[in-house]
C-alpha cells in the first residue's frame, strides 16, 4: 500500500512547554517521557495533516527503576494515556527528549523496546486517529507515525514547529541547488532554495495587493502557490493589478488566469493551484497551505480567515490599505500584520475590535468607496513578502516576533505599531483546544 | 461561558441536539435540526446561535443554509465559523438580557408566516 503523505504541525508554545517538562529532573529516571496529543484531518487527495493539541506529562510515580534504559514507565502510565485517547478521540505520540542540537535519531531501544507496543495499544483504542513516537531535540524533531492501514511506521513528509520563524523539517533529502538565478539571495541560507521549492503559500485575493505578492514570490522562486480569487478583471482594476493588460478588460480575464500568466513567465516550473472561487467554498485547499497571505477587503473577512488559519496552524500575513479624509484632505494608511498561531491575534493587537467590526457595515474608507492605488499596495506587499521570507528561512534570526506594521502613505513610511509591543505574548482567543477538527461539547 | 441549565433545556424543545464550542473569543451554540416556523423551506436546519455581541448585533443566529419563508430578510451574514459556512440575515434582537430561547425565537420572527 502506498504511504500516505502526512504533515505534522506543532505550535511553538506547545513545543516549548513540552521541552520544559521533559527537561525536569526526575528523582531516579535519567530522562522523562510524555504524551503529545493530536488530532488529524484526512483530505480528499488522501493526504493527512496532524495537529498537536496538548501534552500530558507522565506522573513522577509512574516511572519504574530500570538500569538498562534512560526512562521506563509503568503500565499505569500507559493505561492513563489510553484512557485519554478513548475520552478525547485523539491521537497520541510517545514523546521523549534527546537534548542536543540537530535532528534526533531513535536509539535501538526506542525502536525495539516497548514503544511500538505502546503505539499499537493506542491504535487498538482509536484506529481513526494516527498515533506514533516523537523525539524532540533542542531544535528539531523525529517522528514515526502508525495508522491502521500501515503495518510499519510512516514518516511525515513535513514536520513543522509553527511560530516565528517557522521551522520546517522535510523527510526527503535536501538537494542544495546552486542556481545562477538565485545566487544573489544566497544570504537567506543554504537551505532556502529547498524551502522555496517545498513550502506551499496561499494567496487570498489576486487584486492590487495579491498580484504584487504573486509576482514577488515567483521572483524569489517559491514554487507552490495556491491562489484564490473568484473575480474577473474590470476596467477599474487596471490602475493597480500587476500583470493585468488593457486587452484583458474586454475579455473579462479571470484574475487567477492573470496570475498564472504573470507567474509562469517568471518561474515556469512553478506549481500553481488556481482557484477561481472564494476560499470558503474550497477550504481544504487553504488548509493545506503552510503560510497564507491575505489581501481581503473587509475586517469580517479578515476575522474569518484568521480563525480558519488558527484552527489549521497556518501563519497569516494580512495586508490592507485605506484612504480616509482628515480635515478635508485624503490620508492614506495601511498595515501589514502577522497572525502567528499561539501568539497575539488581530484581536489581541486591537486591530479587530467589536466596534470596528460593527462599524464596517458603513463604507470602508470614505473617498468614493474602496480607494485603491498601485504604490501603497506595492509597499505593503513588499513588506509582507519580507516577513514571509523571514518566516520561512529565519534569516534575520529574530525569534517570536510580533508583527504589526503601519503605513503612512502621505509621508511614505512603514513603522512598528505600538500595539504590537503592548499586545500579549500569548493569545487567549485561540487556545490549543480550538486547533484541528471542531468538537462541540454536548449540552 | 456557562448557561443556565433551564435555558439549555428550553433550547432542546426546538432542537434535538444542542452543543457548544468557542472560536476566536466567541461562544457559539449549535442547534442541530432546529425546527423552523411553518411554511419555511427547509422545515428544519442546523443553526448556530452566538448569544453575545457579534459584528454589531446583540446576538446572531446563523443557518447552515438560506431559508425561504415569511418575509425573509437581508442575508448579509455569510461567514465561515467552526469549519463550516453559515448564513444570517440582518436582524437585531434589540432587547438585552434575553434568555437563549427568546433570542432564537426573535431571530426566527422574520420567517414566520
Amino acid at each position: 500500500m502506498k504511504e500516505p503523505s502526512i504533515k505534522i504541525k506543532i505550535r511553538n508554545d506547545l513545543r516549548e512547554a513540552m521541552l520544559k517538562d521533559l527537561r525536569r529532573p526526575h528523582k531516579f529516571a535519567a530522562e522523562r517521557i510524555g504524551f503529545m496529543l493530536t488530532t488529524c484531518k484526512q483530505f480528499a487527495n488522501g493526504s493527512y495533516i496532524i495537529y498537536a493539541t496538548d501534552y500530558v506529562a507522565v506522573d513522577d510515580n509512574d516511572y519504574i527503576r530500570d538500569k538498562y534504559v534512560g526512562a521506563s514507565i509503568s503500565s499505569t502510565a500507559i493505561r492513563k494515556a489510553m484512557q485519554i485517547v478513548l475520552d478525547k478521540n485523539c491521537g497520541c505520540f510517545h514523546l521523549h527528549l534527546h537534548d542536543h542540537k540537530g535532528k534526533p535519531s531513535p536509539s535501538r531501544t526506542d525502536l525495539t523496546g516497548g514503544v511500538p507496543q505502546i503505539i499499537d495499544s493506542f491504535l487498538s483504542v482509536d484506529d481513526d486517529q494516527l498515533h506514533g513516537m516523537a523525539i524532540l531535540s533542542a531544535d528539531s524533531i523525529y517522528i514515526d507515525i502508525k495508522s491502521r492501514e500501515q503495518k510499519g511506521f510512516v514518516k511525515p513528509k513535513i514536520s513543522s514547529f509553527v511560530g516565528y520563524p517557522m521551522n520546517f523539517y522535510f523527510n526527503e533529502s535536501r538537494k542544495i541547488k546552486n542556481s545562477e538565478i538565485f545566487k544573489r539571495q544566497s544570504f537567506l541560507g543554504v537551505e532556502s532554495s529547498f524551502f522555496f521549492d517545498n513550502v506551499k503559500i496561499g494567496i487570498i485575493g489576486f487584486g492590487g495587493g495579491g498580484s504584487h505578492i504573486g509576482q514577488q514570490l515567483a521572483h524569489i522562486g517559491i514554487k507552490n502557490l495556491t491562489i484564490f480569487d473568484d473575480d474577473k478583471i474590470e476596467a477599474s482594476n487596471l490602475n493597480r493589478l500587476i500583470g493585468g493588460w488593457y486587452s484583458d478588460i474586454a475579455k473579462s480575464t479571470p484574475k487567477v488566469k492573470i496570475a498564472e500568466r504573470l507567474i509562469k513567465k517568471i518561474l515556469p516550473k512553478s506549481k500553481l493551484n488556481l482557484v477561481p472561487d472564494k476560499w470558503q467554498n474550497q477550504p481544504e485547499l487553504l488548509q493545506q497551505c503552510d503560510i497564507i497571505v491575505g489581501c481581503v477587503d473587509s475586517l469580517i473577512g479578515r476575522r474569518e480567515l484568521e480563525a480558519e488559519c488558527r484552527r489549521h496552524l497556518i501563519p497569516y500575513i494580512d495586508i490592507g490599505m485605506d484612504v480616509h479624509t482628515i480635515d478635508g484632505a485624503p490620508y492614506m494608511s495601511g498595515q501589514v500584520i502577522l497572525s502567528t498561531p499561539g501568539m497575539a491575534c488581530f484581536k489581541c493587537m486591537n486591530f479587530l475590535t467589536e466596534q470596528n467590526l460593527a462599524q464596517e457595515g458603513k463604507k470602508y474608507g470614505d473617498v468614493g468607496g474602496l480607494p485603491q492605488v498601485v504604490w501603497p499596495n506595492g509597499v505593503l506587499a513588499s513588506t509582507a513578502v519580507g516577513i514571509l521570507v523571514d518566516l520561512i528561512t529565519g534569516w534575520t534570526k529574530k525569534q517570536n516576533r510580533k508583527v504589526y506594521l503601519s503605513y503612512d502613505g502621505n509621508i511614505g513610511i512603514v513603522e512598528e505599531n505600538a500595539r504590537a509591543e503592548y499586545a500579549p505574548a500569548c493569545c487567549e482567543h485561540f487556545p490549543l483546544d480550538q486547533v484541528g477538527s471542531v468538537k462541540f461539547k454536548k449540552l | 461561558m456557562n448557561f443556565p441549565e433551564d435555558q439549555i433545556e428550553e433550547l432542546k424543545k426546538v432542537s434535538p441536539s444542542v452543543g457548544i464550542a468557542t472560536e476566536g473569543g466567541y461562544t457559539y451554540i449549535l442547534l442541530e435540526k432546529l425546527k423552523l416556523p411553518e411554511g419555511c423551506s427547509p422545515t428544519e436546519v442546523d443553526a448556530l446561535l452566538c448569544p453575545t455581541l457579534h459584528t454589531g448585533y446583540l446576538s446572531r443566529l446563523f443557518f447552515a443554509e438560506k431559508i425561504n419563508g415569511g418575509q425573509g430578510g437581508n442575508w448579509n451574514g455569510n461567514i465561515r465559523v467552526l469549519d463550516r459556512n453559515w448564513h444570517a440575515i440582518s436582524w437585531q434582537t434589540n432587547t438585552p438580557n434575553l434568555s437563549l430561547i427568546e433570542q432564537v425565537m426573535i431571530h426566527l420572527k422574520p420567517f414566520n408566516k
